[in-house]
C-alpha cells in the first residue's frame, strides 16, 4: 500500500533484485538495438508473458494507460509534422498527411517508451523496495544511498497525503482550486509552499531519528531481509543472453533482407493507440456523467 | 567504571543555540538513579526537549550550539563518544509517531536500528520478537507502519529503540499527538518497562499522568530547574507552579483550593484515592 | 428556531469503499459551542469536513445557513464555516502575519475597505498589533497556531471549527484556547471543537457529540455524556481526573457530575451551608 510494490507469489517476484535490474538494463539496451517499429512491437509482445507470469496484468495495464497518452501524442504530432517525412501514407481531415518516415520515427520512439515502461513497471511492482536496497548494498552501493532510495519510496505516499491535507487547508481559506488556468497556476504557491516546508520538517526530524538509531555508526551493518542469486536467476540471465545474441544477429545480419514495417502496420498501430485512447476518454466521461446524474438524483 | 555512579548525571550544564541572546539551559544539575522514571514538565519553550537531547548527545553533536558542563550516562561522558555510540545505552522516542518511521514493514522498522549496530541476522528475529512483545505489537510483523494507528506507531517507535537494548529510555512528549486510547497504550508500555527496571525520562504536559507514573519530577522554566523531587513534594508547591504558569493535577488543585477557601491545612496529594480520603476527613471538620 | 448547520441522515463512503460516517443527524444552532469527541478514525473529522464542503455527503443532505453544501462552492462555504486545521503549517505559508490575515479575504475578492475592516477586527480580537510584521515561522508553535486561527477569523465566518486546538499546548496555551472559545461565542459565533481534551470540554461543559465507529452515539451536555459510563467506555474516553475524585466523595450531591475543580468547591460550600443551617435549626 505504501509503494508500488505488489506482493505476489510468482517466478518473477522470486528473482533476485539484481537479476531484475540486469533485466531492465537489457530491455533498455534492446529497445535501442531493435531500431524498427515492427521488431519493437514484437519485443513488446514477447515481454507480455512475463507480466502474466508475474500475475500483474491488471495493475500493469492500468499504469500503461498513462504511457499510452505519450504514445498517442508522439505518434500523432510527429507523424504529421515531423519534417523528415516525405512519403505520404494517409490523410485525415483533408490536408493533414501522415508520412512514412515520420511515422517510423514516431513509432520507434513511442514503442521504446512502452517497452522500457513495461520493464520498469515489472521491476517496481515485483520487487520489494527493501530487497532492492539490500541488493544495491551487495553491489557496493553505499548504505546511505540505498537508504535514500528506500525512504523515497516510503515518503511518496506520505507527501501525497500531506498534499491533500494542504489542499483542503487552503480551500478552507477560501482558495478556489477549480478556477481558470491562470488561477490554477497561481494556486501552486499556496499548495507547494506549505508542502515543501512540511516535507522539509519531516525529513529533518527523520535525520535526528536516524542518528538515534545508530545509522551513522561505522562498521558493518546487517539487514533482516536477505537476497540470494540462485539457479532461477542463472536460468533467467541465460535467457537474457540468448535473446540479446538473437537480437544482435537479427539486426546485423538480417537487417535489410526483410521489412516488416509496412504502411499497414504503421497505420494500424496508430489507429490502435487512438482506439484505446478513445476508450479511455469514453470511460472517463461515462464515470463523470454517472457521478453527475447520481448527484442530481440525490438532490 | 565506578559502581556508585548513577544512570544519568548532569553537572553544571549550560547550552546556547547559535544566534540567540539567551541560554536555552542554565546551570542544570541533577541525576537519575537506575530504575527511576523522571518526568520533566515546564511551559513551552522552557528547554525541556533541549535538555532531553543533551542526555544522548544529539545536543550539541547534531543540533549544534555552545555547551558547557558535563553529562554522564552510566558513568560515560556522553560527548566523548557520539550519538550513534550512545544509542546502545540511551533510546530516544520523539513526539510525532510517523516521522520516526522509515521502513516498509513493522519487523524491518525494528530491525533497522539493530542492523545498524551490526547484530547478526540469526539474532535479529529473537530481538524483534521480544521488542514487539514488550510493546504489545506481536502479530503485526508484516504490516506496513503507515497503516497503524498513532498509538501503535508510537509503540513501534518504542520497540525499535528497545530492540537496541538501551538502559535508559527518553520520551519527548510521546503522547501529545495521540487520542486517549493511544495515550493509554503508551503509558501502559511505560509502566511495564518500569516494572522491568528501565530507567526513563518522559516529557509531558499532562501533569496527572506525570504524577502517577514518575518517581521524580523536574520542573523547568526558562532554562532553569525550578523544582526537583518526588511528585508529591513538587506538586505541593502549588503556588510556585502557578507563578510559572503551570498547574498541579486536578485533585491537588482541588485540595489546595479547599485549603484556601476554608482556611484549612489539609495535606496535598496527587493520588485520587488519597485525596478523596483527605477531603472527606477535612469535610467533617469544617 | 432554524438550525444554522443541519446534518440530515448523512453517510459518507470514501472512494476505497470505507464508510466513514453512517446516518448522522445533527442540528447546530446559533451561538452554540459543540465538542465532537471520539477516537481517531471514528469519523469526527469526516463529519466536520462536510460543513465547509470539503466532503460532500454520499447519502443525505447538509445545509449551512439554509444553503445545501452539494451545490455551493467550497470557497463560499468556507466563508461561512471557518476551519482551523490542527497543524498550522498546513495553512500558513506567507512571510508576514499581516499577509496571512488578508489572505482569505483576498481569495474572496473583497474590496480593500472590506478587507481592512475584517482584518482589523481579527487583529483586535487576537491582540496581534505587535506581531503584524513578524514572519509566522519566527513565532513559537502556540503563537503560530493563533495566527492560523486569526487568519480564519479574519474571513469572519459564522462558524469556527477548531481541530485539536490544545494538542501539544502547555497549560497557559490551553487556558488561552479556553478564553478564545468563550470569546468567539460572546461575539456570536458558533464554535465546533474536534478534540480529545476532556479537561477543555469539562471547563466549557458544552454540548458534546460522541462519534464511535462512524456513528453518532451520544449528543448531550458534557456532564450528562461524561456520566454515561457505557458511552465513555465504548468510545474509550476518560472523564477529567476531578470527576473520578468526586465519585469517591459521598458527601457531595452524587446526582450531579462534576467536571471542574471550581464546581466541586462551589458544591462543598453550598452543602456546608445547608448542613450548618440544618444543625442550627435543630
Amino acid at each position: 500500500m505504501n509503494s508500488l510494490y505488489m506482493p505476489k507469489d510468482s517466478f518473477i517476484h522470486n528473482l533476485d533484485p539484481r537479476t531484475k535490474m540486469i533485466f531492465v538494463a537489457f530491455v533498455v539496451l534492446s529497445s535501442f538495438i531493435l531500431n524498427d517499429p515492427a521488431l519493437q512491437l514484437l519485443f513488446l509482445a514477447s515481454l507480455f508473458p512475463l507480466v502474466v507470469a508475474a500475475k500483474l496484468v491488471k495493475p500493469y495495464l492500468i499504469s500503461m494507460q498513462f504511457l499510452l497518452l505519450f504514445a498517442v501524442l508522439i505518434m500523432t504530432v510527429h507523424g504529421i509534422y515531423n519534417p523528415i517525412g516525405v512519403t505520404p501514407v494517409f490523410e485525415i481531415f483533408g490536408g493533414l498527411t501522415f508520412k512514412y518516415e515520420s511515422m517510423v520515427y514516431a513509432s520507434v520512439m513511442s514503442f521504446r517508451i512502452l517497452v522500457i515502461g513495461t520493464a520498469a513497471v515489472l521491476f517496481v511492482m515485483s520487487t520489494h523496495p527493501s530487497d532492492m536496497a539490500s541488493a544495491l548494498v551487495k553491489w557496493k552501493v553505499p548504505h546511505s544511498f540505498a537508504f535514500i532510495l528506500l525512504s523515497t519510496f516510503q515518503i511518496i505516499p506520505i507527501i501525497a497525503r500531506e498534499a491533500k491535507i494542504v489542499m483542503e487547508a487552503q480551500q478552507a481559506r477560501c482558495l478556489d482550486v477549480k478556477g481558470s488556468l491562470i488561477q490554477r497556476v497561481k494556486n501552486l504557491i499556496p499548495i507547494f509552499a506549505p508542502l515543501f516546508i512540511i516535507t522539509f520538517m519531516k525529513v529533518h526530524q527523520l535525520s535526528y531519528v536516524l542518528e538515534c538509531r545508530a545509522f551513522s555508526r561505522e562498521g558493518t551493518k546487517t539487514s533482516l531481509r536477505d537476497t540470494k542469486i540462485g539457479s532461477k536467476d542463472y536460468a533467467f540471465l541465460l535467457g537474457i543472453v540468448v535473446f540479446l545474441t538473437f537480437e544482435i544477429y537479427l539486426q546485423i545480419f538480417l537487417s535489410g533482407s526483410f521489412n516488416l514495417t509496412t504502411n499497414g502496420l504503421l497505420t494500424y498501430s496508430l489507429i490502435g493507440t487512438w482506439a484505446v485512447f478513445a476508450l479511455m476518454i469514453a470511460k472517463f466521461v461515462i464515470k463523470r456523467v454517472q457521478g453527475f446524474v447520481g448527484g442530481m438524483a440525490d438532490a | 567504571m565506578l559502581n556508585n555512579r548513577k544512570a544519568i548525571e548532569v553537572y553544571g550544564l549550560n547550552f546556547q543555540y547559535p544566534d540567540t541572546k539567551e541560554s536555552a539551559l542554565k546551570d542544570i544539575n541533577f541525576s537519575v538513579d537506575y530504575g527511576e522514571i523522571l518526568g520533566i514538565i515546564g511551559p513551552t519553550g522552557a528547554g525541556k526537549s533541549t535538555l532531553a537531547m543533551c542526555i544522548n548527545g544529539l545536543v550539541p553533536q547534531v543540533i549544534q550550539g555552545d555547551l558547557v558542563g558535563e553529562v554522564f550516562v552510566k558513568g560515560m561522558d556522553v560527548n566523548e563518544g557520539n550519538v550513534a555510540k550512545m544509542s546502545e545505552h540511551v533510546g530516544f522516542v520523539f513526539q510525532e509517531p510517523e516521522n520516526q518511521l522509515s521502513q516498509m514493514t513493522v519487523e524491518e522498522e525494528v530491525a533497522f536500528g539493530i542492523g545498524n549496530l551490526g547484530v547478526p541476522r540469526e539474532q535479529m528475529e529473537g530481538r524483534i520478537k521480544d521488542a514487539l512483545k514488550q510493546v504489545g505489537l506481536t502479530g503485526f510483523e508484516k504490516r506496513s507502519p503507515l497503516a497503524l494507528s498513532g498509538g501503535q506507531q508510537q509503540r513501534l517507535a518504542i520497540a525499535s529503540v528497545l530492540a537496541m537494548n538501551p538502559t535508559i529510555l527518553i520520551m519527548d512528549e510521546p503522547t501529545s499527538m495521540l487520542d486517549p486510547k493511544g495515550k493509554n497504550e503508551v503509558y501502559d508500555v511505560l509502566k511495564s518497562l518500569k516494572e522491568r527496571g528501565m530507567t526513563g525520562i518522559i516529557i509531558d504536559h499532562e501533569v496527572e499522568r506525570i504524577a502517577e507514573y514518575c518517581d521524580k519530577v523536574l520542573v523547568l522554566s526558562e532554562g532553569q530547574i525550578q523544582m526537583f523531587g518526588p511528585p508529591n513534594e513538587v506538586f505541593s508547591k502549588i503556588e510556585h507552579l502557578h507563578q510559572l504558569t503551570m498547574h498541579a493535577p486536578q485533585v491537588t488543585e482541588c485540595l489546595h483550593q479547599f485549603n484556601e477557601q476554608f482556611n484549612k491545612d489539609v495535606k496535598l496529594s496527587t493520588n485520587v484515592e488519597e485525596s478523596a480520603r483527605f477531603l472527606e476527613n477535612a469535610y467533617k471538620s469544617i | 428556531m432554524e438550525p444554522y448547520i443541519s446534518v440530515m441522515n448523512v453517510s459518507h463512503v470514501y472512494s476505497n469503499g470505507v464508510t466513514a460516517i453512517k446516518d448522522v443527524n445533527l442540528d447546530i444552532y446559533d451561538n452554540e459551542v459543540v465538542a465532537i469527541l471520539g477516537s481517531n478514525g471514528s469519523g469526527k473529522t469526516t463529519l466536520v469536513k462536510h460543513f465547509n464542503g470539503l466532503l460532500k455527503p454520499t447519502k443525505g443532505k447538509i445545509t449551512i445557513g439554509g444553503l445545501s453544501t452539494k451545490k455551493e462552492r467550497i470557497s463560499k462555504l468556507s466563508s461561512l464555516v471557518g476551519y482551523v486545521f490542527q497543524n498550522p503549517n498546513h495553512q500558513t505559508f506567507l512571510p508576514k502575519v499581516s499577509q496571512e490575515l488578508e489572505y482569505g479575504c483576498k481569495n474572496l475578492n473583497m474590496s480593500e475597505e472590506e478587507i481592512e475592516e475584517r482584518v482589523n477586527k481579527a487583529i483586535e480580537l487576537f491582540e496581534l498589533e505587535d506581531y503584524l510584521d513578524e514572519n509566522p515561522f519566527d513565532l513559537n508553535s502556540s503563537q503560530r497556531k493563533e495566527v492560523a486561527m486569526a487568519s480564519i477569523m479574519a474571513i469572519s465566518p459564522q462558524v469556527i471549527v477548531l481541530d485539536e486546538p490544545t494538542t501539544g499546548q502547555d497549560h497557559k496555551g490551553c487556558e488561552r484556547i479556553l478564553h478564545l472559545v468563550r470569546m468567539f461565542r460572546q461575539h456570536g459565533h458558533i464554535v465546533v471543537l474536534i478534540t480529545h481534551d476532556m479537561n477543555l470540554i469539562g471547563e466549557l461543559n458544552c454540548r458534546t457529540v460522541v462519534m464511535h465507529q462512524s456513528e453518532k452515539v451520544a449528543d448531550d451536555q458534557a456532564d450528562v455524556v461524561f456520566a454515561d459510563k457505557g458511552i465513555m467506555e465504548l468510545a474509550g474516553l476518560q472523564p477529567p481526573q476531578i470527576t473520578s475524585l468526586t465519585n469517591k466523595l459521598p458527601f457531595l450531591n452524587n446526582n450531579k457530575t462534576y467536571l471542574t475543580v471550581e464546581s466541586v468547591l462551589q458544591s462543598i460550600k453550598c452543602n456546608h451551608k445547608e448542613e450548618v443551617k440544618i444543625a442550627t435549626r435543630t
